[in-house]
């Protein structure tokens, strides 16, 4: 965990989430956590698709 | 706080302030510290025993255990069919967001333990049962049915929990650095914090949902990732404990730490949704031991985890009109709902024992009361009543219908599950009971626990420290005795407590040798030296007793029974300002605590400082009101420093009554008080009656009645009329006597199939036709009224009882005659009293 407590800056980034799977998501609740899954989700399915 | 303004309650089970400020200080809970600025927080007392279902619903209720009926981890399933975490049905009580839901406020409450089934109040509740995950994250993982209210949320919210395997090893490093080199199968420690970091995320995703999109007055979210951590590798956190092996230090040293800084990352999202006018709060329910007194290891018993728990949780709020800055002292569980209530200048009830915290308002508040929320009608979005099933009432209806023969006896180990969960959530009763002083309660539970267990060393524990209380030392005695001959690996606490007996019988050279014996055959404790302090301090040898008190401290720097008498022993030296010092500090610690706060009055005497005295005594009476010496020291301050002669003979007056005596007759009608009443008029006692009641064939020597004890519960301003007379009170009526006066009690036990049998033939019937049509009902009516009277005598320290049996009466009048005089200390004339017991009476009995 770093010193600086990371959720503020992650909020003001609209969810576009630079570290997926920080802590700073998960400490952003419901929206950061949706917002979490679909960039993942997204991310599977492409490496999926790539082979 | 009307409906424009808002409350945020935020639960951190085993939240502890000796792990925050050195993370605040480090810069590691930055939105935490900032929190603290911007408002008032402090220390907040738990209650014993420090479970956390009982607290929490303490915090929700502003009641007791014994009184909100929430009493353990678990219960027994109301068809018998087996043991079940206990439920929100089960509470008996009101909780805050009835309250709110009877005053038209919309509450949000996720994760309150315990909250399952769901309470349709308005608004959204989530239950405890919500984020516990099931299966693999590819399984359906579908919600429990009744886990969310209302219904419509479940879909959204179901697809909001985090299941423990969605998490990366990016959310666990912070945590367990060693993470991926371990194998998670064979980690505890690590499995623990997977699934309290994946709870935590469920919970508060449901809140920040929740939050943002329903309008709310109300919204509480409960979480035990703190605990749950903190239970798995607090042993692990820094400093290294001897024993813990360097290998295991490296892999958790960073869980707690994390723990708490999640927690902190949580609440700043969670201040986003709280607008100028929300009132936050953060609440824990107790602390966790994080120093040198963390417990070495946990005996093998149920709860046993809960001796890692701290007797202070933490309590911080900010909000508009509520102080900066403030640190504030003394609070305790029981003050949460006050204090809620106050929010909402909605009235506290009179049944709550706990106080709003007024001290962190920036301006005066002047609470209101009501009696009771229970009696107050309307929607409280509880549970309908047919919905509540009483465990023991389902239970025992279970037994009937298996010895009945209409259903199966369920398997053995079922029973013995339900037998053994039904004796924990006794013995958690009992140490309720005795952690509040009511010792006879506790005493009534833990000896029948103890007859089904006699090998359970715990319940010898505790039976033996009521018993010392109330004073029974042949039974401390026997069961110490007892008790040695089990093979416990407690049994060197023994020396303990026949220290504590001897300490109760003021044998104080022969208590100490027993507590210097205990020193070296365990741990030194703080409660170790805080005896053997006192042993020194009752003989008068303050130097003595002051170095335990230091030892003490040395070893619990928040001993607040310490400070009080390491204070005690500098104010007997004539040290008053030091002594000040510390008996403050025993109140910052612990507020309720009547000694205390006497002593602190008498300091200001000493100081000249009368108007703080005064205020310190009045304090101590409202805690303790028969403080007698308080009450002297009140009347002296106020007659001859504050020009205040009202207050003074307000106290005067009572100290008066008290020391004017009221003989009271009671007993069931026909146990034989009318001729009781009648022996002591004769043997020469003044007798309070109005003979209305006249003299008939039941009673042919007269009634000796008084009308107006008729309405004794609605006026007893008549009670003046009774000092230094007898008068007659029957029992149900005995427990509505005013707590002003002091009493000589005389209580007529007779058998109660004679006294229904007597009653019915007073009423026209012959004695063969009552013996016919005994009313059995009315028979267990009278045996509930006997032990309400019963257990009201038992609380009664300062209340002198007789018991007196009919039947001794009639065969041994002169003896029992002698034995009233004795007990009632007067002059009376014996034959008299004896002439009264006639044959004629004797006779009626014997027909």
């Amino acid at each position: 965990m770093s010193d600086k407590n990371p959720s503020k800056k992650i909020l003001k980034e609209k969810f576009e989430l630079p570290v997926a799977g920080s802590l700073g998501i998960l400490a952003n609740g419901a929206k950061a956590v949706t917002a979490w899954r679909k960039v993942r989700d997204n991310a599977k399915k492409k490496e999926e698709k790539n082979g | 706080m009307g409906n424009s303004k808002k409350l945020m309650v935020i639960g951190w089970d085993a939240a502890d302030w000796d792990i925050i400020y050195p993370l605040i200080k480090q810069g590691k809970m930055p939105t935490l510290a900032k929190f603290l600025k911007d408002g008032s927080h402090g220390n907040l007392a738990t209650l014993n025993p420090p479970l956390s279902p009982m607290l929490w619903t303490t915090i929700a209720t502003g009641k007791r255990a014994y009184d909100h009926g929430i009493l353990g981890f678990t219960e027994p399933m109301p068809d018998g069919s087996g043991v079940r975490p206990v439920n929100s049905t089960s509470r008996k009580v009101k909780a805050i967001w009835n309250i709110l839901n009877q005053n038209n406020y919309t509450s949000n409450v996720i994760g309150w333990w315990p909250s399952y089934p769901a309470e349709p109040i308005n608004g959204v509740m989530v239950s405890n049962f919500y984020q516990l995950a099931k299966g693999q994250i590819n399984e359906d993982w579908p919600l429990l049915k009744g886990c969310i209210h209302p219904e419509s949320y479940s879909e959204k919210l179901k697809e909001l929990r985090l299941h423990p395997n969605e998490l990366t090893a990016a959310h666990i490093l912070p945590f367990v650095p060693m993470a991926p080199e371990l194998d998670i199968n064979k980690e505890n420690a690590l499995t623990e914090v997977v699934k309290s970091l994946a709870h935590a995320s469920s919970l508060h995703n449901a809140t920040t949902y929740l939050a943002e999109e329903t309008d709310w007055d109300f919204l509480a979210v409960y979480h035990d990732a703190i605990d749950h951590m903190c239970h798995a590798a607090m042993k692990y956190h820094p400093p290294q404990l001897p024993g813990i092996k360097d290998e295991d230090y490296k892999k958790y040293r960073n869980v707690v730490e994390s723990a708490y800084r999640f927690h902190d990352m949580m609440l700043e999202r969670m201040l986003d949704f709280a607008t100028e006018d929300t009132t936050v709060m953060i609440i824990s329910d107790h602390g966790f031991h994080s120093d040198h007194l963390r417990p070495l290891r946990l005996p093998k018993e149920p709860a046993a985890p809960a001796l890692e728990h701290s007797p202070y949780g933490i309590f911080a709020i900010k909000g508009p009109g509520i102080k900066k800055s403030e640190k504030i002292y003394g609070a305790s569980l029981l003050d949460i709902t006050p204090t809620m209530l106050t929010l909402f200048d909605l009235p506290i009830a009179e049944d709550m024992e706990g106080r709003p915290l007024l001290q962190i308002f920036e301006k005066d508040r002047k609470p209101k009361y009501i009696d009771s929320w229970e009696k107050v009608e309307g929607n409280d979005g509880a549970h309908k009543e047919s919905d509540k099933v009483d465990p023991w009432a389902s239970q025992e209806a279970m037994k009937q219908l298996v010895d009945l023969g209409y259903v199966e006896k369920p398997d053995a180990d079922i029973a013995r599950a339900i037998e053994k969960t039904k004796g924990e959530l006794q013995y958690n009763l009992a140490r309720t009971y005795a952690d509040t002083g009511k010792h006879k309660e506790a005493i009534k539970i833990l000896e029948i626990l103890l007859s089904k267990t006699p090998e359970n060393f715990r319940y010898y524990y505790y039976l033996i420290q009521a018993y010392t209380a109330t004073g029974n030392i042949n039974r401390c005695s026997e069961l110490i005795e007892k008790a040695k001959l089990l093979e416990s690996d407690e049994s060197s606490k023994l020396i303990y407590f026949e220290g504590l007996t001897l300490l109760a019988q003021k044998k104080y050279i022969q208590a100490n040798e027993k507590f210097q014996e205990a020193s070296k055959l365990f741990r030194s404790s703080s409660s170790l030296n805080n005896q053997i302090g006192k042993a020194y301090r009752l003989q008068e040898k303050w130097e003595d007793a002051l170095t335990y008190y230091e030892t003490s401290l040395k070893i619990n720097p928040k001993n607040a029974q310490a400070y009080h008498g390491r204070a005690i022993c500098l104010l007997k030296l004539g040290k008053v300002e030091e002594a000040l010092e510390d008996f403050f500090i025993a109140i910052e610690l612990l507020y309720f605590f009547p000694h205390a706060h006497y002593y602190i009055g008498e300091c200001f005497v000493k100081l000249k400082l009368y108007k703080n005295a005064a205020e310190s005594f009045e304090i101590a009476l409202s805690m303790a009101p028969k403080l007698g010496k308080a009450r002297k020291f009140l009347v002296d301050v106020y007659k001859n420093h504050l020009n205040n002669p009202e207050k003074s003979a307000f106290h005067e007056n009572i100290i008066d009554a008290k020391n004017k005596n009221i003989t009271v007759v009671s007993g069931l009608p026909r146990s034989g008080t009318s001729m009781l009443m009648q022996m002591l008029d004769k043997g020469g006692m003044n007798i309070l009656t109005d003979k209305k009641r006249e003299a008939d064939e039941s009673n042919p020597k007269g009634y000796y009645e008084y009308e107006k004890i008729k309405s004794l519960k609605q006026d007893a301003s008549w009670m003046d009329e009774a000092i230094g007379k007898v008068v007659k009170i029957v029992s149900p009526l005995l427990t509505a006597i005013p707590d002003k006066y002091h009493y000589k009690v005389i209580v007529m036990e007779r058998s109660l199939h004679d006294v229904l049998v007597s009653q019915q033939v007073m009423l026209g019937k012959t004695r063969k036709q009552a013996l016919e049509t005994f009313p059995f009902q009315l028979a267990a009516n009278f045996q509930n009224e006997i032990n309400k009277v019963n257990t009201w005598i038992e609380e009664q320290p300062y209340t002198e009882i007789l018991k007196l049996n009919y039947n001794d009466i009639i065969e041994n009048p002169r003896f029992c005659a002698e034995k009233i005089t004795k007990f009632l200390n007067q002059q009376l004339d014996i034959d008299k009293m004896v002439e009264v017991v006639d044959e004629k009476l004797n006779r009626s009995k014997l027909k």
